[in-house]
């Protein structure tokens, strides 16, 4: 019978990730329902080097599985996450839903015969069974997952969604050998984001963006000195840089900019079309305000404000300089 | 040469939706279906090595009911040379991992020399169904690629994966693969006017898991790796709304901006 | 071409045959009255399309009122909150006495006809209070009863209701906290007297209120002008009112809000403006390169400024000359040229050497420009850049032959806007009803129909 949890760190150019402490943390979090210990497998082409950062509150056992590839390899990655499995046989394995996440995740339950939840930002324990809670319809939804005749579950983690694990912890380490491995692509090398200059929306991280509601060009002036007042870059939707008073690179959405890298987007009188919001619902943090209450902006927003965007405008630069 | 596009009939729920008797997914009253964004990129993907090379084949594939077939006409307006969609009444509600083995099969069949599938969908996101399907076929991948060299033929492709925070990863993989494709690796065209009055008429090939060779046991409940126990609506009131007068707003969203911002 | 103008039986009886619910719909809104049964029976198939029709806001009334008379619970919600519902249904859902979370939704469509008001604030909930206190035909006394009884929150929503009766404005006051009184602060009734004194009172906002008000008092404006806050003095000389010629002290105000504040006024002479384009800052140039009252001299200097966004600012105003334009037209900044292109008074070569332009903002602007002869925008309409050839569909000249020319376009929003144009001919509208796109369909039919009923 499977037991125990298993979590696979993820690493990146020999720094372990930040997510790695938070999948320790959920597992922590059901240890005693799950039952077993919790191992922690790190790979990587030398393993042990990252080994004293995953020993955290909770963890039993770190588990070191050296790969041929300092790089994330989905070929070894499997391979390797497979014979911990083996090793360890735990009913839960605990991943990161990531890019490197999505690059062997569903592969590693299909060699597992596991079951597999991805996006998880939730996780019950119901009479000993996983269930798991993760979002649907652009989070309109939320669905608890279960998983009928599996006696494993591979879970990978959305991240931010879970505490991470703190407080040093002493416990075993031990090397397992990862079995000969077809590699079956070969990284090259890492392209960092340019740092451009002048307008650049997917790396603003904070974003004051501007929608019909500011009704004429001569307003847009006042919009953009408030950007500058409040140290934001000006964004806009569709309507905005079709008329031309802002320049194309500043619109947001499905045909436009994503914001990837914002973590702070207050948007004045924008709607909320579907396309708009495909290029900023994601952030973390959105404020909106919209003299519509019903405006569709809101369901996606941390923050709303039903109000005039000019008179909200007008007293929000009273607090800038 | 061939290149396989898994595509999916995504659906986009409405603000204000209510959820199946059942309690395990939405009222499809209340969904709109369209091609699912991510697939729109996978597929200009191939249709760009096609026009580029000739003797390239582009196949689409869905597996979905009826209602799913909009999807593949758009495929084939747009510039798809041929649309399969597999269906039976068991694969309703199916999870990735049983559409991602349908699609092995649809794929041992046709035999391509590349799939380019969709990142993930828009509607349920899992980010599975692409490497789950590789597994079954035992086929090398490489998942959110937003940059693709490759010539018909050639033992390898390079590509480049969009990691976290706009770094990205340039790799080698070796042919055939499947890809999964990210946003932004082009400009997805939109289907002209005439394409799609052409691809009303051309046929689409139907088929059943039983015909690509699949048994109850690989498609089957058991053969899911998870179901949806119970849908249901996240807390009300996503947005905390600021009240108070203007001043009052503005005082709180100052409060927001340097919290999270900082300063 | 020969306009042929379309016949209601023929619109009616193809879209029998097509079946097409948005076909339907769009005859029902464009006043086909023919047979609307049968069209609503068409337009509404099943609960999916209801449902969607119930939200839309553009749906004509007439299958509104269809919807209201068999609605279920989600399509009364959507009738409740959609703008277009008519009165007649909207009373109709409250006397059928739904659930009452349907009542704020109710209160707060602005057709809500103003004397059921009362009947839905009987229901004691908060949600519906606030409605009705925004709602711009709420009855006198509901609002003063509200003003006596209401929370905060509701106080807030009434002091910023608009053309506040003195009677009402005296409640509040009575009623409400410092914010509230703000608020009040602003309304046109607010009397004199708590002008002059809210103009000594210890919070900024209040005298900054003061300073903006139309009818604030001499004397109040004369003492704001030295206020110890920035923001204060910044409103004053905001303010259309105070006389420029008593905001000299303010051109060298330590806060650069001030002076920024100073530089948008339209009534500023020159001499300021060119004291405080000398002063650091790009916002201050920004501004007084966007005033009209700017001098040309000045003006030319701007145009030289190392600030993109400054002779963007020069492009874009209006006292800017040809001459100025066409040297803005070989800035090496696209944002700059893009506003040269978007302007009429551009002289016609200039303007047809930024249709070659490599940047899509300066091409966009070209193609949406007014003075752009229909030649450039015939070729423009087949610009390889989409937003290019939207922009000339937004174009208020574009001649009719290029507009038609756009109904093929690949782009779908593209054929949205040009099916929305005026000027489309009625051949190109029929082109339209076989559009993949439902709202395009819905358009023109709807289009059709509207010339077949006025025939
Ligand atoms: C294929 C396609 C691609 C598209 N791509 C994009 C894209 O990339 N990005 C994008 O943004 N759009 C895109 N659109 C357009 C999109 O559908 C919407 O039309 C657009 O986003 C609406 O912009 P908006 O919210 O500024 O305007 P509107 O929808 O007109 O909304 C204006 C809002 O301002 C509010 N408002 C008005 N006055 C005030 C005031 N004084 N104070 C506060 N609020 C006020 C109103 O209540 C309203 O909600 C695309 C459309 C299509 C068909």
């Amino acid at each position: 019978m499977a037991q125990g949890i298993l979590v696979i760190a993820e690493q990146r150019r020999g720094v372990m990730s930040p997510v790695t402490q938070e999948l320790i943390g959920a597992a922590r979090a059901v240890k005693a329902d799950i039952g077993g210990s919790l191992s922690v497998a790190i790979i990587a082409g030398d393993p042990k080097a990252l080994a004293d950062s995953v020993k955290l509150d909770g963890v039993d056992e770190v588990l070191l599985l050296p790969v041929e590839a300092n790089e994330f390899q989905p070929d070894l990655h499997v391979a390797a996450a497979l014979q911990a499995v083996e090793e360890r046989d735990p009913a839960l394995v605990l991943m990161s839903h990531s890019v490197d996440g999505w690059g062997y995740g569903a592969a590693l339950a299909v060699r597992a015969a596991a079951g597999f939840a991805t996006d998880v930002f939730a996780i019950q324990v119901d009479d000993g069974e996983v269930v798991a809670v993760r979002g649907a319809y652009g989070e309109r939804a939320h669905a608890k997952i279960e998983f009928p005749g599996r006696e494993r579950v591979v879970l990978a983690l959305r991240p931010s969604a879970f505490t991470a694990a703190e407080g040093a912890t002493d416990c075993s380490v031990t090397t397992l050998a990862v079995p000969d491995t077809a590699v079956r692509s070969r990284h090259l090398e890492f392209i960092d984001p340019p740092s451009e200059g002048g307008v650049d929306i997917p790396a603003a991280e904070f974003i004051l963006s501007i929608g019909r509601g500011v009704g004429e060009e001569e307003n847009v002036e006042e919009f953009a000195e408030l950007a500058d007042q409040v140290g934001a870059v000006l964004g806009c939707s569709r309507p905005i840089a079709d008329a031309g008073w802002l320049p194309k690179a500043r619109q947001v959405g499905y045909s436009g900019k994503t914001a990837s890298s914002c973590r702070l987007y207050l948007a004045l009188g924008i709607s909320g079309s579907v396309q708009h919001l495909a290029g900023m619902k994601h952030i973390e943090n959105i404020i909106a305000v919209n003299s519509d209450a019903n405006a569709g902006i809101f369901n996606v927003a941390r923050y709303g404000v039903v109000g005039d965007m000019f008179e909200v405008g007008q007293e929000l630069r009273q607090h800038f300089d | 040469m061939k290149i396989l596009v898994p595509v999916k009939q995504a659906a986009l729920v409405e603000d204000d939706f209510e959820l199946r008797d059942d309690g395990r997914d939405v009222d499809p009253d209340f969904v709109d279906l369209q091609l699912n964004e991510w697939d729109d990129y996978s597929l200009e993907a191939a249709l760009q090595l096609k026009e580029a090379n000739d003797g390239i084949e582009v196949v689409a594939v869905t597996v979905g009911d009826d209602d799913t077939e909009d999807a593949l006409r758009t495929c084939l307006a747009k510039g798809a040379d041929r649309a399969i969609r597999i269906w039976d009444d068991v694969i309703a509600d199916a999870d990735p991992l049983v559409i991602a083995r349908v699609l092995a099969a649809v794929a041992q069949r046709e035999a391509p020399d590349l799939v380019l599938a969709g990142t993930q969908s828009s509607d349920l996101g899992f980010s599975a169904t692409g490497v789950a399907m590789a597994a079954f076929m035992g086929w090398p991948h490489a998942a959110v690629v937003v940059a693709l060299d490759y010539a018909p033929g050639a033992a390898t492709a390079i590509v480049e994966r969009e990691l976290e925070g706009g770094l990205r990863e340039r790799l080698e993989v070796d042919c055939p693969a499947v890809l999964t494709i990210q946003l932004g690796i082009n400009t997805p065209r939109y289907a002209s006017l005439r394409g799609i009055k052409q691809a009303r008429s051309i046929p689409i090939e139907e088929l059943s898991p039983d015909e690509l060779g699949l048994e109850d046991q690989d498609i089957g409940e058991q053969a899911r790796g998870s179901r949806v126990r119970e849908m249901y609506l996240p807390d009300k009131g996503q947005a905390e709304m600021i009240e108070g007068t203007p001043a009052e707003q503005a005082a709180r969203i100052a409060a927001i901006v340097k919290e999270v911002m900082g300063g | 071409m020969p306009e042929v103008s379309p016949d209601m039986a023929a619109l009616v009886r193809r879209v029998v045959e097509r079946r097409d619910a948005y076909a339907a719909a769009g005859l029902i809104a464009g006043n086909c009255t023919a047979t609307t049964g049968k069209l609503l029976g068409i337009a509404l198939p099943d609960r999916a399309t209801r449902l969607i029709f119930a939200g839309l806001p553009f749906s004509p009334e007439g299958l509104l009122e269809e919807l209201g008379g068999r609605a279920d619970a989600a399509i009364r919600r959507r009738l409740a909150r959609n703008p277009a519902t008519p009165p007649g249904v909207l009373v109709r859902l409250l006397r059928e006495r739904p659930e009452p979370g349907l009542n704020p939704l109710l209160a707060a469509n602005p057709r809500m006809p103003a004397n059921m008001l009362a009947d839905l604030l009987s229901d004691g909930q908060e949600a519906t209070a606030r409605a009705v206190a925004g709602h711009p035909q709420a009855p006198a006394e509901l609002l003063a009863g509200l003003a006596e009884s209401g929370g905060p929150a509701v106080l807030r929503i009434l002091a910023a209701r608009r053309g506040l009766t003195p009677d009402l404005l005296g409640r509040l006051w009575l009623h409400g906290d410092r914010h509230v009184r703000a608020e009040l602060l602003r309304a046109e009734a607010c009397p004199g007297q708590l002008l002059m004194a809210a103009a000594h009172a210890p919070f900024p906002l209040w005298r900054r209120r003061v300073a903006s008000h139309p009818a604030a008092p001499e004397g109040a404006c004369q003492r704001l002008l030295h206020d110890p806050d920035a923001t204060v003095r910044a409103a004053v000389a905001e303010s259309p009112l105070t006389p420029v010629s008593r905001l000299y002290p303010l051109l060298l105000d330590p806060s650069g809000r001030v002076r920024r504040a100073l530089a948008r006024r339209r009534d500023i002479p020159p001499s300021w403006l060119d004291s405080l384009a000398r002063q650091p800052g790009n916002w201050l140039r920004r501004w007084v390169a966007r005033n009209p009252r700017c001098p040309r001299q000045m003006l030319e200097q701007l145009a030289y400024d190392p600030a993109a966004d400054v002779r963007r600012a020069v492009s874009r105003n209006p006292a800017s000359s040809a001459f100025l334009l066409a040297r803005l037209a070989a800035d090496p900044e696209a944002w700059v040229r893009a506003g040269a292109a978007g302007r009429d008074d551009l002289y016609p070569s200039v303007l047809q050497r930024l249709a070659d332009d490599p940047a899509v903002d300066v091409v966009s602007a070209v193609a949406a420009n007014p003075s752009t002869p229909g030649p450039t925008l015939l070729a423009l309409a087949r610009h390889r850049d989409r937003d290019v050839r939207r922009a000339v569909a937004l174009n208020p000249r574009v001649p009719v032959a290029v507009l038609d020319s756009l109904v093929e376009d690949p782009y779908p929003l593209n054929r949205f806007v040009v099916a929305r144009c005026d000027a489309l001919s009625a051949t190109a509208l029929e082109a339209l009803t076989g559009d993949p796109e439902p709202r395009i369909r819905f358009l023109a039919w709807k289009r059709l129909a509207e010339l077949a009923a006025s025939r």
